[in-house]
């Protein structure tokens, strides 16, 4: 059996020609480039989705805060100041996604100070979010 | 010792390392210190929690940041009580009515300042995942 040594490669498709012993030509098409294509892009978006409910989940979650905590560029205090301060943050690394917050006082609300408990409001939202991400990425890559 | 903050702080408590940090063994708070408590101190808080189901059974999981919190410029004596903490806690057997801890292990830093009135106060310690299941 010979294979014959011609790699076409067109839209994103390699093949080959095998010849066998009897003459008869079976070319073999593989599919690893499409799919390596589609990997990324089915994983970026999955992620996607995942972090726009983790940042949902976790305005939902946060909350009103202390009337000691005040917006920093108006000194003023207002209800769902940390809520409305919740942003996606793409970190143009591979599929990865923050939820992030300027202020400053975010910290202290979710872990606490030494005075003040800990109200979390964006690790239960990640926590919950953590099965739905990987049934969500794997069903985008059965679909590959 | 029915509740897991019970068997946490019981473990922290039973090394002598540990309390020799502090200035006594009830510096070690559930959720937050009282009013005039003053560093060094230690707090645990749950930071979340959550069953996990398998063909009608089901396990518990659950995330708790532990800290070790100083005052001051210097943040050693919160760095030196968090790497205690992690020693007696990584992969400890919590002490649970009716319950078998399957897993108590670190999963991550936790490390930020607060300011207070132009001091600062360190909070240095780690989130530990707890998953137990009923016996």
């Amino acid at each position: 059996m010979a294979v014959g040594g011609r790699f076409a490669s067109a839209k994103g498709v390699r093949s080959a020609r095998v010849v066998g012993p009897n003459g008869s030509v079976v070319t073999m098409t593989s599919r690893f480039p499409g799919i390596i294509a589609g990997l990324e892009m089915r994983t970026r978006v999955a992620s996607r989705e995942s972090a726009e409910n983790i940042l949902e989940d976790a305005q939902n979650r946060a909350p009103e805060g202390s009337r000691n905590f005040v917006d920093p560029e108006t000194g003023e205090w207002h209800p769902g100041l940390l809520k409305d301060s919740l942003y996606l943050v793409d970190l143009d690394i591979a599929e990865d996604w923050a939820v992030a917050s300027d202020l400053r006082y975010a910290p202290y609300v979710e872990f606490g100070t030494s005075v003040m408990p800990a109200q979390p409001f964006l690790i239960p939202a990640l926590e919950a979010e953590r099965g739905p991400y990987i049934a969500r990425t794997t069903a985008a890559l059965q679909a590959l | 010792m029915p509740s897991v903050r019970g068997a946490i702080i019981e473990l922290l408590r039973a090394d002598a390392e540990l309390v020799a940090m502090l200035p006594d063994d009830e510096h070690i708070y559930h959720r937050t210190a009282p009013q005039d408590s003053q560093p060094p101190f230690i707090i645990i808080s749950k930071q979340d929690g959550r069953p996990t189901y398998t063909f009608g059974d089901h396990h518990n999981g659950s995330l708790w940041t532990v800290k070790g919190i100083c005052r001051g410029m210097d943040s050693t004596p919160a760095d030196d009580l968090d790497e205690r903490i992690r020693a007696v806690l990584q992969d400890a057997e919590l002490d649970l009515d009716g319950r078998t801890t399957l897993w108590f292990r670190f999963e991550e830093d936790v490390d930020f300042g607060e300011l207070e009135e132009g001091a600062i106060i360190h909070h240095v310690g780690a989130m530990y995942r707890l998953i137990d299941q009923p016996d």
